[in-house]
């Protein structure tokens, strides 16, 4: 059962274009200029039901534009979809109550008020009985672990904190589906792998689908079943995050900084050599063929190590990949 | 209803705050006990209050930016009286009726919510406005409750203390007892009025880049055509019919003069006046909000 559906769905926006200089600011004052800008082009793909599936991109690649369109906010340019069998944005009321959503960058607590306030004043905006209400917050208050700082005002909680409120803010109606954009910009690794625990347990434990848009490799890798890659508007790749594991994150970028200069050879077996400096070493490896584990020990064991920082290769090296592979200039 | 039962009865699930019929997917029509009339005013009453709750974290500031009025009150009606001179009626207004009137236009002025365009400009262009159009409410009707949380408390605060100055003052009161009452729906219609005007010049930012540029025009505009400073009873007669035929006047001059020289029929004929335009600026609000949403561009997230 599909859960949402989008056939050639088309965003264009008009964009003013001002030449520089005072004379051209005049001009355009009478005649503006507009240049079109085509933020998603004729998208197709379905989500099952229960599925997670995450939908990423560099910056302006469309991944906003797409959750914006399938909650009704933006109307396409052309194109249809479904969403839970509703047209998103000519029924957008009628489906707001069985969808969420989670901006990471804007927030819909109060920000004076504590959270706990908000979540009243979505119970009525969601027509949720009182009975239900206070039932859903209990366990969602147990299952998100807030109660410490629910009655806190939001202005006074950490990002973690809020964001883990949010996200209750946003599963109070108990939602089919969930949209979550960025929810981990900004955050810690702890806060990071936190709030990817409890949305995978909502997954798990109410079937919701979840839809994620997010820049962090880390998300997809420990959330989602299936990622589809966005570049430029356009899907350029769609699958297994399985099969994306096997095919494009199997390397790893390694920062030691050392305590101690050294400007000896360079020997670590499994280890390629990106950038060298006195106090510091960047490495990649790729992990079909060593562990992470034998590299950092053997890194250990022969630099006096101050700190060691490991990070997957960025979603733009990704993207130039999958490109090189499909045989496509990036 | 798609996908209502899609985690129902699922062997071992745990428990998940919702009952069985509706977990996963809260049902509304069947959950909710309200009937379909309260539904909306309760949501809508839920979002009043909160905006009440907002402004109560930090009343003590709430109260000092309103104290302006005093000064504005005071300036306004020693203008006035140098103005009236040794003369002890001007048009029909009495000079104590005067001062009076002034308590109103100044109460309304200093209670109406002129952040409203600037908030909505402010929505559309940071993005904002996303938060408020994916849920299941009305954005103008949202819009309203917001702004009139902020309008009622304006007013309860803004009336405390000019009411409490002039009776201090002029120890006497130049009004009756349908002159008070009659401030309930006029004062009413007048906001709602403000508030269209208000949200039409908002919504143009979806249209040009700056919708502050209508701000400090239209304030303006409506302050002096509607008899904010001036009452409409002193105006040339060639001036006079600019306040029949256009809005400002519902907002200031009906409340005021009525409060000073309440007659049934003005009464009555200044009601249908106000209703005409709530309904005339309200259908065309809404239609310029139809056809801005669809405009809506937000880029990035």
């Amino acid at each position: 059962m599909d859960a949402i559906e989008v056939k050639n769905l088309t965003k264009t926006f008009q964009v003013k274009v001002k030449p520089p200089g005072l004379k051209n600011s005049f001009k355009s004052l009478f005649k503006p200029k507009y240049r079109r800008v085509e933020a998603v082009a004729d998208l197709n793909f379905t989500v099952k039901a229960g599925e997670t599936l995450a939908f990423i991109g560099p910056n302006g690649s469309g991944k906003s534009t797409t959750i914006k369109m399938l909650t009704g906010i933006l109307f396409p340019t052309s194109g249809e979809a479904r969403v839970l069998e509703f047209n998103p944005w000519k029924e957008r009321k009628k489906l707001a109550f069985h969808i969420g959503s989670v901006f990471g960058q804007k927030s819909q607590l109060w920000y004076h008020l504590p959270a706990v306030e908000t979540f009243y004043l979505f119970s009525r905006i969601y027509e949720l009985d009182s009975r239900t209400f206070r039932q859903r917050l209990d366990y969602l208050v147990n299952l998100l672990e807030i109660g410490d700082f629910i009655h806190t005002p939001v202005r006074k909680l950490s990002l973690g904190q809020r964001m883990r409120a949010e996200l209750v803010a946003c599963l109070l109606h108990a939602p089919s589906i969930i949209f979550l954009d960025e929810p981990t910009i900004g955050l810690d690794v702890v806060a990071k792998q936190i709030l990817r625990e409890y949305i995978r347990t909502i997954n798990r434990t109410e079937g919701t689908t979840i839809f994620i848009t997010s820049h962090d490799a880390g998300d997809i890798e420990t959330l989602c079943e299936r990622v589809i890659i966005l570049n430029l508007g356009r899907i350029i790749y769609d699958s297994e995050v399985s099969q994306l594991k096997k095919t494009y994150l199997h390397q790893r970028v390694i920062e030691v900084t050392l305590n101690t200069p050294r400007n000896d050879s360079f020997t670590c077996r499994g280890c390629t050599l990106l950038e060298r400096t006195d106090y510091k070493l960047k490495v990649t490896i790729d992990t079909h063929r060593d562990s992470t584990r034998d590299v950092v020990n053997q890194l250990m064991s022969q630099y006096d190590v101050e700190d060691i920082t490991i990070t997957e290769p960025p979603l733009e090296e990704i993207i130039r990949q999958i490109y090189k592979d499909q045989g496509n200039a990036f | 209803m798609p996908f209502n039962s899609l985690s129902e009865n699922r062997p071992g699930a745990p428990e998940t705050g919702l009952s069985l019929r509706s977990k996963g997917r809260i049902s509304r029509a069947s959950a909710s006990p309200f009937p379909a009339l309260s539904k909306g005013f309760i949501k809508y009453w839920a979002i009043f209050s909160i905006e009440l709750k907002n402004h109560f974290v930090y009343l003590a500031d709430f109260i000092l930016s309103n104290l302006s009025v005093i000064v504005a009150y005071f300036v306004s009606v020693q203008l006035w009286l140098i103005g009236y001179g040794a003369r002890q009626e001007v048009a029909g207004i009495h000079k104590e009726e005067l001062i009076w009137y002034l308590l109103i236009v100044q109460v309304i002025h200093f209670s109406v919510d002129y952040t409203l365009m600037l908030n909505i400009e402010e929505d559309v262009q940071s993005g904002n406005i996303t938060n408020y159009l994916n849920k299941p409410y009305n954005y103008l009707l949202y819009t309203y409750c917001i702004s009139s949380g902020r309008v009622v408390l304006n007013l309860i605060i803004n009336l405390t203390i000019s009411l409490g100055m002039t009776l201090f003052f002029t120890k006497s009161f130049a009004s009756s007892l349908s002159g008070v009452l009659q401030l309930i729906p006029t004062l009413f219609l007048g906001f709602l009025i403000h508030f269209i005007l208000q949200c039409i010049c908002g919504i143009a930012a979806f249209w040009v880049e700056r919708a502050t540029v209508f701000v400090w025009v239209l304030n303006t505009i409506m302050l002096v055509l509607g008899g904010g400073l001036i009452p409409v009873d002193t105006w040339p007669d060639s001036l006079k019919p600019l306040a029949n035929y256009t809005p400002f006047s519902a907002i200031f001059y009906y409340p005021a003069k009525l409060f000073i020289h309440f007659k049934p029929d003005l009464f009555v004929r200044f009601l249908i006046g106000q209703l005409l335009w709530v309904f005339l600026l309200g259908s065309s609000l809404w239609l310029v909000y139809r056809k801005a949403i669809r405009r809506l561009d937000i880029n990035g997230g």
